[in-house]
């Protein structure tokens, strides 16, 4: 490929070259090369002020930090800040000197103060620090193998320090191991924040990857990054966002690791990152350090203990501490630095934490999140258990009433108290259901890890799951089993996965069959996503055995005309029309009709009375007798004009299927006529002009 | 198309002016036109749908005819708003009218073919298809600036003697962009190309990249009718971009 060919990049990348043309221009266009504005920058070995510079401690993109020599007053060594040539534009010297005001005001033991400050000979500002002789607070615990309690002790020192800045109206933005340094003190462990706030002033943190794109200010480090602070809304950020970083740093000090793994993290550029950032839970610190392997040996050795007392460590209580601090809701955290410290000495004093596991709220919100399929499965469950009670409970009302009212005619009495009996027995059987499946639910699935903590990617692992945990849960709670089954069934139907759905609609139809027998109505109700399920996949013989079965029990135990047997005999004849069976669709759909007019009046069926003239119609369309259909579409679309009015949706779709069906039996004068009375902006109503339906 | 669009790139307006000013279609001015523009109208002919050969044929037609054969520098008018519109608006006219014929091209003689080097024709790259059929015309162009650019400052150092200048660019800045993978480290180059260090290496990459700076700016200042605006287009064209960028 030519070395000057652009084509194919990323337009954002096309973006960042041409915006090398946009950067303030350096002298004029053709200055001659390598001559550039470094040889402006100081040198170690040179002097700022009455500073003399010793060595380059860091640098960024905009500032460099050297260590410098102070001869006067007091001989010392400092820290010397500095921005550099070219990067000194009014924004950044603007903020450089907010910043320096700031620092100057805080004066904390563990934070590096600002002794100093002024110009250099070519205009740039500098400021002149504490230079603190330390490692970063990992590597200088992990070095010195310092166990739990010493971490939490010199964490809680860094919470006080963070603390006293905020309470001077300062948020650092960029708190990560790299920016507290440690040192020994009289042979005691002092941690001191630098770069406080500084990181905004100029721009990148000087030791460590801080990601900072060029105009969109995103500042702070990505691992250690608030979700609010990712989202750049950077007057949105407050102490809250330092807390979270906190929480960020006190995992690292437990664990030895990211909550986030770096590689992954950034993998993906920014919009990645923040969706992680924001979507993405960590693993408990005591999970993740399970999932290291053999390097959760060393973590733990490290911090001078085993494995196993490390993950007791955390289990106990205190993973709650970072988790709580790493919330993505702020308003879910500590309130304030000193609040997360307050909480480490609780820990420390084993006293009540402020953080606790996870509420069950907040368990259920995440697995709401996280699996909604299966929510909605649920959801179908707790309406179904709760129309069940509803039902089953005012069956023993209206039975007891009928006691009461009995008891003054003794004759009935005998047979109303049976009743009675029988609908307290029926009532009392659904609430032992009821509760089974609460059970199931609340303490098998939503107190299952697996279902907070698993993978995202496979919508379906949620449902798995809970198939897995069905398994001998229900031995003395059959028909709660049934219901979850059926609403997984049905979920695995909406999602098309027919085949994944048949073993549960069929249990969950052997389990009615067994506890209530075949002559139940939801017995008989449980064959209906079950044969549409075989439908679903061809088997129509299957569909059709299962559903004549069902007729012929409808037929007997309920007599002919009841409302269960026009919907079967409806199910059964569409069948029929799926398998190419026309005569046999025919035959039943015509006596299907037949009877829904004559036992049910269609004011009582209409719905079942439309779906089933509308069957016919499918049929006779798939034979391609528009003759016979078009009729039967036209009397359809009366009823439902009559009963519905003009412009309802159902009707206004079945006037749509009437002029498709005049169309393609070339009858365009027919097709006209009806669609004048389609509006012509195309909108409905879906309210019934008739509430009475 | 919105406001921003609207206002991007009054580019090549000058271009026109001259071209009216001499009043002859067959100078090398109006070849300019030609080379800028055929790549990114190809790129919206494609990303309109149509495949690679009548994507071409499409180009072609729509250089011949109009813009030859049908006076549109005559009708530009540059106080109506942008060329580009004004480009896009013929060429949609262009091809409904052909899609219309069905013809399109195929009663050119050979012989009055555009002269357009379709052998580099961009290969629509995954980018590109991402984009809708707009934004991949801008994309071309912009492209195709950058390269122009990028051409000139490349001949400038090999001239001059410098490779190693353009080696570091290359390598250090443009790859990366290109290829979207991390840079190579400073230290490794110093090493292939015999640099004497890092900071060197570092010197001689801000030294192309204000190289770059002014070539780029000079491009730009070409494509528009005073100097004054180079600032005012260069900052519309990169609002363009974050614009598309957030779709």
């Amino acid at each position: 490929m030519d070395d000057t060919s652009i084509f194919g990049a990323r337009p954002d990348h096309l973006d960042q070259l041409l915006r090398l043309a946009l950067e303030p221009p350096e002298g004029e266009h053709d200055a001659p090369p390598t001559v550039s504005l470094d040889s402006l920058q100081e040198k170690p070995g040179g002097r700022i002020d009455k500073y003399k510079l010793l060595q380059i401690l860091g640098e960024g993109g905009m500032g460099i930090v050297y260590l410098a020599q102070q001869e006067e007053p007091i001989r010392r060594q400092v820290a010397l800040k500095v921005i550099k040539p070219g990067m000194d534009s009014k924004r950044v010297i603007a903020r450089f000197e907010a910043e320096k005001q700031a620092l100057a005001l805080m004066q904390h033991p563990h934070i590096a103060g600002v002794y100093d400050a002024g110009m250099t000979l070519t205009g740039r500002p500098y400021f002149v620090m504490e230079y603190v002789k330390g490692m970063p607070i990992t590597d200088y615990c992990d070095h010195h193998k310092c166990t739990i309690e010493e971490r939490l002790g010199l964490f809680v020192q860094v919470c006080q320090a963070v603390q006293h800045a905020h309470q001077k109206g300062i948020i650092h933005r960029d708190i990560k191991p790299s920016n507290i340094l440690v040192s020994l003190q009289d042979d005691k462990a002092v941690p001191k924040i630098i770069d406080f706030g500084v990181a905004r002033a100029i721009g990148k943190s000087l030791t460590e990857r801080t990601l900072a794109t060029e105009d969109t200010q995103l500042l702070g480090t990505p691992e250690y990054m608030s979700p609010e602070q990712a989202d750049m809304a950077a007057e949105d950020v407050d102490t809250r966002s330092d807390v979270y970083s906190l929480g960020v740093l006190l995992y690292v000090l437990l664990t030895g690791v990211l909550p986030f793994d770096s590689d992954t993290l950034r993998s993906g550029g920014i919009d990645h990152m923040r969706q992680v950032i924001h979507e993405t839970d960590p693993k408990t610190p005591s999970t993740r350090l399970t999932s290291l392997g053999d390097e959760a040996a060393k973590v733990a050795g490290r911090r001078g203990t085993e494995i196993s007392t490390l993950a007791k460590h955390l289990k106990n209580e205190l993973e709650w501490i970072p988790l709580k601090a790493m919330r993505k809701e702020r308003s879910e955290r500590y309130r304030s630095a000193s609040e997360l410290a307050d909480d480490i000495e609780n820990y420390l004093k084993g006293e009540p934490l402020i953080a606790g596991p996870p509420t069950s709220l907040y368990r259920l919100k995440k697995f709401v999140r996280r699996n909604a399929l299966l929510s909605t499965a649920i959801l179908t469950v707790a309406v179904t258990l709760f129309l069940g009670l509803a039902a089953t409970t005012a069956m023993y009302f209206r039975a007891e009433r009928l006691r009461v009212k009995a008891q003054q005619a003794s004759q009935q009495a005998q047979q109303a108290a049976e009743k009675e009996t029988t609908a307290r027995a029926e009532a009392e059987r659904f609430w032992a259901q009821a509760e089974a499946a609460s059970k199931f639910l609340v303490k098998d699935i939503l107190g299952k890890e697996a279902f907070v903590e698993g993978p995202d990617s496979d919508p379906y692992y949620s449902l798995y799951l809970v198939t897995e945990e069905l398994e001998g849960k229900f031995v003395h709670g059959p028909l709660a089993e049934s219901i979850i089954r059926e609403a997984l069934g049905e979920k695995y139907m909406d999602v098309g996965k027919p085949e994944l759905a048949i073993p549960h609609l069929e249990r969950a139809y052997q389990i009615c069959l067994h506890t209530l027998g075949p002559d139940h109505k939801r017995t008989i109700q449980s064959t209906r996503p079950l044969g549409w399920s075989y439908v679903a996949l061809g088997r129509y013989d299957d569909a059709l055995r299962l559903w004549n079965e069902q007729l012929e029990m409808i037929q007997k135990v309920y007599g002919e005309g009841h409302r269960l047997e026009v919907l079967f005999m409806n199910n059964i004849g569409n069948t029929y029309t799926w398998a190419g069976k026309y005569e046999e669709a025919e035959e039943i759909l015509v006596k299907a009709l037949e009877i829904n007019e004559r036992a049910l009046g269609w004011t009582h069926f209409f719905e079942i009375g439309c779906r089933n003239l509308k069957n016919l119609v499918q049929k006779y369309l798939a034979q391609g007798h528009y003759d016979k259909a078009a009729p039967l579409l036209q009397g359809v679309v009366e009823r439902q004009i009559l009963r519905l009015g003009e412009t309802h949706r159902k009707t206004q779709e079945s006037i749509t299927d009437l002029i498709n069906l005049y169309e393609a039996w070339n009858k365009p004068e027919e097709a006209e006529k009806w669609r004048a009375k389609l509006p012509a902006d195309g909108t409905t109503n879906g309210q019934s002009q008739n509430t009475s339906e | 198309m919105g406001g921003l669009r609207q206002k991007f790139l009054t580019t090549h307006w000058s271009l026109v002016e001259d071209i009216k000013k001499q009043g002859d279609k067959e100078s090398a001015l109006i070849g300019l036109l030609l080379e800028r523009y055929w790549k990114p109208v190809y790129c919206y002919l494609r990303c309109k749908g149509h495949d690679n050969e009548r994507g071409k044929d499409l180009t072609q037609g729509f250089f011949h005819e109009v813009v030859l054969g049908r006076n549109l520098i005559d009708r530009a008018d540059a106080s109506k708003g942008s060329f580009r519109s004004f480009l896009l608006h013929a060429l949609n006219h262009y091809v409904t009218d052909e899609q219309r014929k069905d013809h399109a091209c195929k009663r050119i003689p050979k012989e009055k073919l555009v002269p357009l080097d379709f052998v580099g024709a961009p290969e629509l790259h995954e980018v590109v298809d991402q984009l809708n059929p707009e934004e991949s015309f801008n994309y071309a162009w912009k492209a195709d600036l950058l390269e122009r650019t990028l051409s000139t400052v490349k001949e400038c150092y090999i001239k001059q003697g410098m490779e190693n200048h353009w080696n570091v660019f290359r390598e250090r800045l443009l790859q990366p962009l290109r290829e979207n993978q991390e840079p190579r480290p400073l230290r490794q180059m110093c090493r292939q190309y015999n640099i004497k260090d890092e900071a060197t290496a570092s010197h001689m990459l801000e030294t192309v990249k204000r190289r770059f700076q002014s070539v780029l700016r000079e491009q730009v200042r070409h494509t528009v009718l005073t100097g004054q605006v180079v600032e005012e287009e260069l900052k519309e064209i990169l609002k363009f971009f974050e614009k598309q960028s957030e779709i």
